[in-house]
């Protein structure tokens, strides 16, 4: 604010300077029109002069002419002697000055006062988002796995890694020609259909084409809760200018979302934004969620929980690029060493719970679920209050089929899982069926009844639970 | 006139420039310039004749503007609000059953392709326009660029920058509907 007046004041005073300067510079000497002449009159006298004396001019010619020299030299005189007042009148116009000075500035501060807008703030060119330069290690690691995609063209793990780097380094372009080959490659993964499509929508800076629409609807046939590219589909026939199209699409969406889905907000703000577009309530056409599904579904269950640990132990980004340049082997290799060397440590240090956590989502991820479920055994010993971990031993654990009993450690896990979620769907169930199963048809009814209550009226698993039920005589 | 008058007169030009120029500019500030007029409007479309995006492919005419009430969309693959529109138009030609041309602008023909290939295909026919020659006789302002032409072949309506949906719904579709009676 100050920096603004400052700069103003310094460009009115620029602004006076040549102002001051042509009023304050003294008048020049008057080298008039009377000075020239009495220059060339001097200069004719002395004509006559040197005539005379050669003799081409007489005495009495001479004198004329000094004399008609002499006359003109006076008129001249008397008109510079007119011309004086004027002249005189050309000195410094010091009073003219200091009117300027202060007036210039009174003047434009009454102008700017009313007109402008001082506190109004400064509209940058553009306003960039700070991208952190690509390391050159990643360059190189890049370069490198190109070069092995060259040898190696079928190579779907490569070519996702590299899709995803140039994603990363908002390389949109290339990202879609990655993902291209592992489709290519994998080309019934409907997983990749959607993160195509998604590729394809980002390097069109958000619009949703024809052929993203295309995988999208693929993906969604493949797997009818994809709800990412239920989410583009809807995005889809906004852009299409079909508002209500999209909102049918949205409003579905939420329906079958489970009620700790971590899209729901984004399609809420969605549906709100478009719902106001076309005059709807907002509130009044989105329905409730399904309620919140626990166990969680790997997918998200990977996403990180209280524990925070990600599939595998947290890699640094200098590990994450030297893994990039490994072929599938060594990378394995690497992970499995990292997931050992952190089941080691936890040997030492049986007490940390979210260590156990991380090692059991390890262990799932590559496939060890003996060695998950150990690794959730002492996850629960460290800390029986742990909510995810009793959910995660439970899912481990479970029967395959819903009307088997289970096994004793898995009904445990699911008692503890009640006693810390007591509206716990599974656990309600599966306790319930126990009670059946040893004929406490109350404890049955109550547990059944609990859940009954949460289930919305058309799930499917409704009328089976009810006959269930009805049955406990 | 003294050499001082003229000299005195000749310090006025700036201002007098100036004020012309601010003239001007004044009058340009109270113009919307998305309501630009269009010298077509009810004339026929200029004559032209381009040809496909690539050899063999049928280009486009202004022979091919009549006979029913159609759109003519000047759209171009380095042109990101075109890409905004495109939805629009495949909807328009694969929901509501309007037919639209296209000049195809100062484009390479395989960079429309690929645009077209990922983006959907609405054109009936395109004219590839790589000089940009016929866009000046339709008096292209900048792509995207859309004009309703009737049965006859007439320019009815120009549409300077990408549709939106509301362009489409209170504008273009009931123009068309009128223009089809």
């Amino acid at each position: 604010m100050i920096g603004f007046w400052l700069v103003a004041a310094a460009l009115t005073a620029l602004a006076l300077l040549p102002l001051l300067r042509a009023l304050l510079r003294p008048a020049p000497p008057l080298e008039g029109a009377a000075d020239f002449a009495r220059g060339v009159y001097a200069a004719q006298v002395a004509e006559i002069d040197r005539d005379l004396k050669r003799g081409i001019l007489s005495d009495d010619q001479a004198r004329a002419a000094r004399a008609e020299v002499g006359r003109r030299l006076l008129s001249a005189a008397d008109e510079a002697a007119t011309l004086t007042p004027a002249a005189m009148e050309a000195k410094p116009a010091q009073r003219m000055a200091l009117l300027v000075t202060l007036l210039l500035p009174v003047a434009a501060l009454a102008i700017y006062l009313p007109l402008g807008h001082p506190n109004m703030p400064a509209v940058p060119f553009a306003t960039r988002p700070k991208e952190a330069p690509v390391p050159p290690q990643v360059l190189e690691a890049v370069a490198k796995l190109e070069a092995t995609l060259k040898d190696n063209p079928d190579d779907a793990g490569g070519w996702g890694l590299l899709a995803q780097t140039y994603g990363a380094m908002s390389r949109p372009d290339d990202a879609v020609n990655a993902w291209r080959q592992v489709l290519r490659l994998t080309p019934d993964d409907a997983a990749v259909k959607g993160t195509l499509g998604e590729a394809l929508t980002v390097a069109a800076d958000g619009v949703v084409g024809e052929e993203a629409v295309r995988l999208f609807t693929e993906a969604v046939a493949a797997d009818a809760m994809d709800a990412r590219a239920r989410y583009y589909l809807g995005m889809a026939r906004v852009q299409a200018g079909d508002i209500r199209g999209a909102l049918d699409r949205w409003t579905s969406l939420v329906a079958d979302s489970p009620a700790d889905a971590p899209w729901l907000p984004t399609v809420r703000a969605r549906i709100h934004d478009a719902a106001t577009q076309v005059g709807l309530d907002p509130i009044a056409i989105t329905p409730a969620p399904r309620p919140a599904s626990a166990p969680p579904p790997p997918a998200m269950a990977q996403a990180g929980g209280p524990g925070g640990g990600g599939a595998a132990p947290a890699l640094s980004p200098e590990q994450m690029q030297a893994m990039a340049g490994m072929s599938q082997q060594d990378q394995q290799a690497t992970i499995n060493s990292m997931v050992d060397g952190l089941e080691a440590k936890l040997k030492d240090n049986p007490g940390d719970a979210d260590g156990w956590m991380r090692l059991a989502r390890a262990r799932e991820v590559q496939g060890k679920l003996d060695a998950a479920r150990a690794a959730l055994r002492g996850a629960v010993k460290a800390d029986p209050g742990r909510l995810l971990a009793w959910l995660d031993l439970s899912r481990l654990t479970a029967p395959d089929n819903v009307q088997t009993q289970g096994s004793a450690e898995f009904l445990t896990a699911m008692g503890k899982v009640l006693e810390l979620a007591p509206d716990n769907p599974q656990a309600l169930y599966y306790l319930g069926q126990q009670a059946a199963n040893e004929g406490k048809n109350d404890r049955a009814r109550d547990l059944w009844g609990r859940l009954l209550k949460q289930l919305p009226a058309d799930a499917p698993q409704r009328p089976e639970l009810q006959r269930r039920m009805d049955g406990l005589k | 006139m003294s050499a001082v008058t003229r000299h005195r007169l000749l310090l006025l030009l700036p201002l007098a420039v100036f004020l012309i120029l601010g003239g001007y500019f004044a009058l340009g500030l109270t113009r919307d310039p998305s309501k630009l007029p269009s010298m077509l409007i009810d004339k026929p479309a200029p004559t032209f004749s381009l040809p496909g995006l690539t050899e063999g492919e049928p280009g486009l005419s202004n022979a091919d503007l009549t006979g029913k009430v159609r759109l003519l969309n000047v759209f171009a693959s380095w042109c990101a609000p075109c890409r905004v529109e495109h939805p629009l138009l495949m909807r328009l030609a694969r929901e509501e059953g309007v037919t639209i041309h296209a000049i195809n602008y100062k484009d390479k023909p395989e960079a429309a392709k690929a645009f077209l290939d990922q983006m959907g295909n609405p054109f009936t026919a395109i004219g590839a326009d790589k000089d940009g020659r016929v866009a000046i006789d339709f008096g292209v302002y900048g792509v995207p660029e859309t004009y309703v032409i009737d049965k006859d072949g007439r320019v009815r309506y120009r549409h300077v920058g990408p549709l939106m949906p509301f362009d489409l719904e209170e504008k273009i579709l009931p123009m068309i509907r009128e223009l089809s009676k």
